[in-house]
């Protein structure tokens, strides 16, 4: 008996027909009608990209010594703030101290005394916008980029980076992260892919651990899927090995998909069987496509030094970098990038910050530019939106005498591709970069100009029983969006 | 992992601009109070009497009076307290260090809404914690109604709301979940068979008494517990752990085998908290303190402490006392202080490993406790929570939260010899094993020496009658080159050797890897070993001399950077190590002759012919076997040659002397030689005499100081006797001393002979001392405790404790419903979540505490309920739509199985689990090969066996309720595991007898689902197996994937095949890790 008799015999029922309509929406019985992907659920809008990298970085990167030059720290450094003009923007500004609820409990005192900028910038491209020199080959693309230098959040510390993907503070508690939004929000565009990937160490448990990437109340199958850079070894159990062929596992997940559907129709509306059987073909699929696309090694020698493979610095997140492309390449849909995972994050530069920063910078620079050289000559840029982001600031006063403090007042963020404009920078700073003060956007604005690149309407992402405030939502940044 | 808990949502507001026009109390003004008044003046603090968390309380005021005076700002003295008046530096709300002033613009608002006439509504008023429902201890409740009073509490609720219960679920769903549920593993065909038949009225009460009683239910409830409090193996770098203890497996088999044996919960917290101040001398029980020692951190106290702290409210009360550390509880009423005061029930414990019996060395087996050992250590409050900065005028006395409610009395403990009794016997055992050991080795010894002297006479006899030594007698007494294994020679002791290519190779690093000589070597001696380091960690590779039992001289070379020759000698499982070492490269694969030579306590030592090591040994030689040894090294060894060391070869006595080796120089044994040698041995043979004395002494001494503790331990004590008996152990420990004080005489060098002589006349003289000091067999250690745990346990462990009851019934039911009763499972606090059916958590929770606090009673209550019978079915319109997320309990919940209950129920199912119960930790890494169940392999955050942690294993570092995902991880996990397939291998094999297809599919649905197929799944399972049959009967044009790990291999018979094939999509199917 064929599966598609099977199971058109197994609808004559009501349980059976109820069931069949349920999984026909879900994808599950897709395959079964269609060998052609899809989109399961009609975006709200057109969209203007289709995937995103979303490029993370753990402890609080500088804006101070990155995107957001502020000439006035250097002219008033040694000074406090009390003895510089700024006193009054920064203490008495309706931001300070109102909108940041600390880990703690007692908020962190104000450092008071203003660090110098510890690298020079310079205005690079036609838009002659200023980047550090710590981000040489980065600045090349500067024409590419619409920089954000107006980001808050809430927390002032680390578990900031789970806040940057939901939405909320860790107080809060857990709540589905940008990625698996839009993993609910679309369908798949990928069989053999997980449409949510995650690469790098994810987050200490201090600072939201796996919740980062997770899904929390939309349900464990639309959270993000770690997979190691590495073919031999790229998740788990990922291979039965040669004691199984090929020909009689297709028969057997065959079979599984048969018998899981029959007790579907005993167990009708069980959300749970439903997410099995999916996990089953996508881990089918899986098990041939990541090793492939873990594999590295294929592409030119030419596009390998692109990502800087070919030096010990820049390797390990160069191949991060071009498996991100690579899994861009096959459909899948959220490509989130963690660096420096693990603790309070590796960017955490409360004292040193001149050799932690330059040291970082080295690592991802050349990579982070690659990607963006590679994506455009691909023409893949249009459709894909690469985020550059990190949880909050760092203080433009000193801690420790070379360090900053984490600052979640006012701090930088950058996207490129997928439909925005480049070479623009959106918002600013206060003098010192203490506030953001102009065209102010919290976490969720980012998501929400994700989502609507992406074709997807915030406002419309809902679950009944869970209201979502109005926080949550955010804005879309329209005039970035070209 | 951060708690999932939710504190009520904080609404995250951009500050903008404010329309000042129109202040509104909701929106404007009460935020403002519930930011920076409320913590004070609210439901949880009203200092001076004072609320302002409630519309119509502020406008109330306090006893003095309204703080608002309606349209009259300047005279409310809320807005004068709010702002800063003329020549202050801040206003006087809120005071310093709670918080940040009011800001002009919050001011003005206020003003404004009270000059608009302080308009604000009546609200319901924020419930106080002494009206907390938690708060208040459990009453009786009547049970409104017949039957199961869980059936009983609900119904109420579910007619209230219209709602009906499914129907039971079927015999076999209802014997799968209980069996999983109770004990971890599914049911057999036979035990299914044996039920479905049963039609008595109790056989499902039958099989539920059967499951308690088993010991499988004390691993699998085990495990759930483990969750809760935290159980952690060590962990750190690398051996050295830095988290946790050493042997903390020990508390998980007593929370195993204190569930088996129904403990009561209350003397389980006892245990945990206190065991050592309650049963100091019971290991079993100490093993429970494990609970604290788990806590313990190399790194920082205060870390470990808070731990401690934050982790046994949250596991015993369901209270989060962590942000209490730096500032009053936001929620609770927890102050600052009450953190500190809690913390100082801790305050004096360290942790220790006491030894096991068999085992001097506490790194390879002991018992991680705890123990007070600073009992005047001072608890001070942290300002902000930073330990840096004590406040030194607060010092912190234990006691809890008032609320809380209950007595506490803190009194301390003063152990006394009879608090030891039965340890003074196991100690007493050792001792006199010990000494009579000891005394037959010197009896050996004797007899050895005795021999030597009458060949060394012989010898002497010969030579002088011009009979020169024959041949034999300076060929070696012992020579290999390894050719061939040779067991006359010698014997493994330990590690993995093999005779290859005419070597001896040790192929293993691995601690200590020994091979033995038979028969022992004599006392002066040299010898040459030939060998090369191949390989391993630390490279050691050495030889013991004088091995006797557990002591032993020994020489080594690490082929490591830090070469060199490293003599030692390890006494009663103590390595005391050479000083004074030059280097010595060495390196892997070099080819390295080792020769040395010993006589009395000189040892010298050449590699590759030159002299490495001149070594004088710091204690009495010892008669013994030579063993040679490769310590966290590979070697392979070609030759080993040794003989009696001539006395007419001279050694280097001091460094700088060069001394070729007597291996390379011929050996001519003269008269002289032969005296000396005679000379010598008859010294030894003396000595040996001497030691023999000295071990008859001890002996004696032992058996003197066994009566004498006894005597102390006995009840009543008889003083005279007691003193009696301590002045005669006293005197044969002086005994002792004299016989040690003559052996040294003998010993000695000529420079000392004189200051041993002088010593050994001491010791005599005072044998006759009448004292009664001695020393006992046992050392009591601490001699006392503060109490301070004891009250804390005791105070948790109350039936008055509102808290403890209905926290445990809450993990009880969460764990037998998949959906607890109070959904905030670790916050019982004012920010938790309230109870979803509180008359029935009340009861459970005053049941549990009637019931002798037995959990066996209220798994009993739970599991025979009609509620816990339900089936699972999702059908019913009407709840559907109205309960959908069945808060009324009208059907069961399906679930997926625990990690541990995935891999045991895999075992259990192929008739392969290995039910070896407790015992030290099993390598994570052997997960997929070792059979034993899942709680027994190590798990800490560092380690966690990969199968398990696909399917949502605990979060060591704290897990009161476990997640449930669906990942595809697991799916490959399932179906590509060696161990899926294996199992899917093995149990065709076992059901594949069935020749029929029909009957082996539905023996396959038996043994992996517990259930029979339905005539569409049996349909369709044997269209599967025609048509794999037909694929596998020409194997050569199928694709097999890479290769993988080691599996058990498929069948060559295609059918046989096909059914293992079937069996895996069993192992896979949705239901195979359902609990339905």
């Amino acid at each position: 008996m064929h599966r598609r008799t099977f199971l058109a015999d197994v609808g004559l029922g009501f349980t059976g027909l109820a069931l069949s309509a349920l999984l026909h929406r879900d994808g599950i019985a897709r395959e079964a009608d269609s060998k052609t992907p899809s989109l399961n659920s009609k975006p709200h809008f057109a969209p203007k990209a289709k995937r995103v990298i979303w490029l993370f970085f753990m402890g609080g990167v500088s804006h101070l010594e990155s995107f957001d030059p502020k000439p006035a720290l250097d002219k008033y450094a040694g000074k406090t703030i009390d003895e510089s003009p700024f006193k009054k923007a920064v203490v008495e500004s309706p931001y300070y101290r109102k909108n940041v609820m600390d880990f703690a409990g007692t908020p962190r005192a104000l450092l008071n005394k203003l660090y110098p900028t510890q690298i020079g910038f310079k205005k690079h491209g036609k838009s002659g916008i200023a980047i550090s020199d710590w981000w040489p080959n980065l600045a090349g693309h500067v024409d590419d980029l619409a920089i954000v230098r107006s980001m808050w959040t809430t927390d002032n510390d680390h578990a900031a980076q789970l806040q940057f993907h939901t939405g909320r503070h860790v107080f809060e508690g857990f709540h589905p992260t940008i990625g698996s939004w839009i993993h609910y929000g679309l369908g798949a565009t990928t069989d053999n892919l997980p449409q949510f990937v995650v690469l790098g160490t994810p987050p200490g448990d201090c600072c939201g651990g796996v919740g980062a990437h997770g899904a929390s109340y939309l349900g464990p199958e639309h959270a993000g899927v770690r997979l190691t850079v590495d073919p031999a070894n790229p998740l788990p159990f990922s291979t039965p090995g040669n004691t199984v062929t090929k020909e009689g596992r297709e028969k057997q997940l065959d079979l599984l998909r048969d018998l899981n559907t029959l007790v579907g129709v005993q167990y009708p509306d069980d959300p749970v069987l439903r997410a099995r059987v999916k996990s089953y073909e996508l881990a089918a699929k899986m098990q041939l496509a990541v090793p492939e696309v873990m594999d590295t090694s294929k592409e030119t020698a030419e596009t390998q030094k692109l990502y800087g493979l070919d030096n010990p610095t820049t390797a390990s997140y160069g191949r991060t970098c071009l498996v991100a492309r690579r899994m861009a390449e096959r459909g899948v849909q959220f490509i989130q990038v963690y660096d420096g995972g693990g603790g309070g994050g590796g960017w955490d530069a409360h004292g040193k910050l001149k050799d932690n920063h330059s040291k970082n910078c080295a690592r991802v620079d050349r990579p982070i530019a690659g990607l963006l050289t590679d994506l455009k000559r691909s023409g893949m840029l249009q459709d894909t939106l690469v985020v550059w982001a990190t949880e909050f600031g760092r203080t433009p006063g000193a801690e420790n005498a070379d360090g900053r403090d984490h600052h979640p007042y006012g701090f930088s963020v950058w996207m490129a591709g997928g439909g925005l404009k480049g070479g623009v920078v959106h918002g600013a700073t206060d003098e010192i970069g203490f506030h953001a003060v102009e065209d102010r956007h919290y976490v969720t604005d980012i998501h929400a100009t994700v989502l609507k690149q992406l074709g997807l309407d915030s406002h419309k992402l809902e679950v009944p029983g869970h209201k979502r405030l109005e926080v949550d939502f955010g804005k879309p940044i329209d005039p970035i969006i070209a | 992992m951060i708690r999932r808990s939710i504190i009520a949502t904080i609404l995250i507001v951009a500050a903008g601009s404010v329309d000042a026009a129109e202040p509104d109390y909701t929106r404007d003004i009460a935020p403002l109070f519930r930011a920076k008044c409320v913590s004070c003046h609210g439901a949880v603090r009203q200092k001076s009497g004072l609320r302002l968390d409630a519309g119509q309380l502020v406008l109330q005021g306090n006893k003095a009076g309204s703080v608002i005076v309606p349209e009259k700002a300047d005279e409310s003295l809320l807005i004068q307290v709010i702002t800063l008046a003329p020549g202050e530096t801040r206003p006087q709300m809120p005071p310093k260090g709670e918080g940040e002033p009011f800001n002009a613009q919050e001011i003005a608002l206020i003003r404004e809404w009270v000059k608009r006439g302080a308009k604000a509504p009546l609200e319901p008023v924020p419930e106080g914690p002494n009206s907390h429902w938690a708060y208040q201890t459990p009453k009786k409740l009547t049970v409104p109604g017949t039957g199961n009073p869980i059936d009983a509490f609900l119904a109420v609720e579910r007619t209230k709301q219209n709602v009906t219960t499914n129907p039971q679920a079927d015999k076999s769903t209802l014997l799968r979940r209980v069996y999983l549920d109770l004990v971890g593993v599914p049911p057999t065909p036979d035990e299914l068979a044996t039920f479905l038949k049963d039609d008595s009225v109790d056989s499902y009460e039958k099989i539920v008494d059967r499951l308690l009683a088993s010991p499988m239910y004390g691993e699998r409830w085990g495990r759930h517990w483990m969750d809760v409090w935290r159980y952690s193996d060590p962990f750190g770098n690398g051996e050295e752990f830095r988290y946790s203890q050493r042997h903390i497996w020990r508390w998980r088999d007593w929370i195993v085998e204190s569930l088996n044996s129904d403990k009561g919960y209350d003397r389980m917290i006892v245990e945990m908290l206190a065991g050592d101040e309650v049963a100091p001398d019971d290991r079993n029980t100490l093993r429970a303190t494990g609970y604290l020692a788990r806590n313990w951190y190399k790194f920082n106290r205060t870390a470990w402490i808070q731990d401690t702290v934050e982790y046994t409210a949250a596991g015993f009360l369901g209270t989060t006392l962590r942000c209490a550390r730096c500032h009053d509880h936001k929620y609770d009423p927890i102050s600052q202080a009450d953190y500190y005061r809690f913390r100082a029930f801790f305050e004096p414990h360290d942790v220790r490993i006491d030894l096991v019996p068999g085992q001097p060395d506490p790194n390879k087996d002991g018992i991680a406790r705890v123990f007070d050992k600073t009992p005047d250590a001072p608890t001070y409050l942290y300002v902000r929570g930073d330990e840096r900065n004590p406040d030194k005028s607060r010092m912190m006395t234990p006691e809890v939260p008032g609320a809380f409610g209950g007595e506490l009395t803190v009194s301390a403990i003063k152990f006394t010899a009879k608090d030891f009794a039965s340890s003074f016997q196991a100690a007493a055992a050792d001792a006199r094993r010990l000494a009579k050991a000891d005394l037959a080795t010197a009896e050996a010894a004797v007899l050895r020496a005795n021999e030597t002297v009458i060949v060394s006479k012989k010898r002497l006899a010969e030579i002088t009658a011009g009979i020169h030594p024959k041949e034999s007698e300076l060929r070696p007494f012992l020579r290999d080159t390894f050719t061939k294994r040779d067991d006359g020679l010698w014997k493994v002791q330990s590690g993995l050797w093999v005779w290859e290519n005419g070597k001896l190779v040790c192929k293993d690093a691995s601690t200590f890897a020994t091979v033995s000589a038979k028969k022992d070597h004599p006392a002066a001696l040299m010898g040459r070993i030939k060998y090369k380091t191949t390989g391993g960690g630390t490279k050691s590779i050495g030889f013991s001399y004088d091995v006797s039992g557990n002591n032993f001289q020994a020489v080594y070379i690490n082929a490591n950077p830090d070469s060199a020759v490293r003599p030692f000698h390890r006494t009663n499982g103590v390595d005391v190590y050479a000083k004074d070492i030059v280097p010595y490269p060495v390196k892997v694969n070099d080819e390295v002759t080792l020769d040395f030579a010993i006589r009395g306590s000189l040892l010298n030592t050449w590699v590759n012919g030159k002299l490495a090591n001149i070594y004088t040994l710091p204690i009495a030689r010892n008669a013994g076997t030579f063993t040679i040894w490769a310590h966290d090294a590979t070697a392979e060894f070609s030759e080993i040659t040794m003989m009696e060391l001539p006395e007419s070869v001279p050694l280097a006595g001091k460094s700088g002397e060069v001394r070729a080796s007597p291996l390379d120089s011929p050996v001519v044994l003269t008269r002289a030689d032969a005296e000396k040698i005679l000379a010598q041995n008859e010294h030894a043979a003396e000595h040996a005499n001497a030691r023999l004395q000295t071990a008859r002494g001890i002996v004696v001494s032992v058996e003197a100081r066994f009566n004498a503790d006894s005597a102390q331990f006995s009840q009543p004590l008889n003083d005279a006797k007691a003193k009696e008996l301590a002045i005669v152990a006293s005197r044969t420990e002086r005994q002792v001393l004299v016989l040690q004080a003559a052996e040294r005489v003998l010993t000695a060098e000529a420079v000392k002979l004189t200051a041993t002589k002088t010593a050994y006349a001491d010791a005599l003289a005072k044998v006759a001392n009448d004292t009664p000091t001695y020393t006992s067999l046992i050392k009591i250690d601490p001699v006392s405790s503060t109490g301070r745990r004891l009250a804390l346990a005791n105070w948790i462990a109350n039936p008055q404790n509102p808290l403890t009851a209905r926290v445990a019934v809450n993990h009880l039911w969460l764990r037998h419903f998949g959906t607890p009763l109070v959904p905030s499972v670790a916050n019982f606090g004012l920010s938790g979540k309230k109870p979803t059916h509180p008359a029935l958590l009340d009861w459970l929770a005053w049941e549990f505490t009637q019931s002798k606090w037995s959990m066996k009673h209220l798994h009993r209550l739970i599991v025979t309920s009609h509620t816990y019978r339900l089936s699972s079915r999702n059908t019913d319109g009407v709840n559907k739509t109205f309960d959908p997320d069945n808060r009324f309990y009208w059907r069961g919940n399906a679930r997926r199985m625990d990690a541990e209950v995935v891999r045991d129920s895999l075992l259990s199912i192929a008739g392969q689990l290995d039910t070896t119960r407790g015992g030290p930790i099993l390598d994570d890494k052997l997960g997929l090969t070792s059979k034993r169940r899942s709680l027994y392999f190590r798990f800490n955050a560092e380690y966690k066996m990969t199968f398990l942690d696909q399917f949502d294993v605990a979060s060591p570092t704290e897990c009161y309720e476990r997640r449930d995902s669906v990942i595809p991880q697991q799916a490959m996990a399932l179906h590509n595991s060696t161990l899926s397939l294996n199992v899917s291998r093995e149990l065709a094999r076992q059901v594949g007898k069935l020749h029929d297809s029909t009957a082996f599919v539905s023996a396959a649905f038996y043994r992996v689902l517990g259930r029979a197929p339905t005539d569409e799944e049996r349909m369709r399972c044997e269209q599967f197996l025609k048509e794999q049959a037909i694929l596998f009967a020409k194997p050569e044009k199928l694709t097999p994937f890479p290769p993988g790990e080691s599996v058990t291999p498929p069948s060559s018979d295609p059918m046989t095949r096909a059914r293992e094939d079937l069996i895996h999509v069993l192992l896979n199917h949705n239901d195979f890790v359902t609990i339905r």
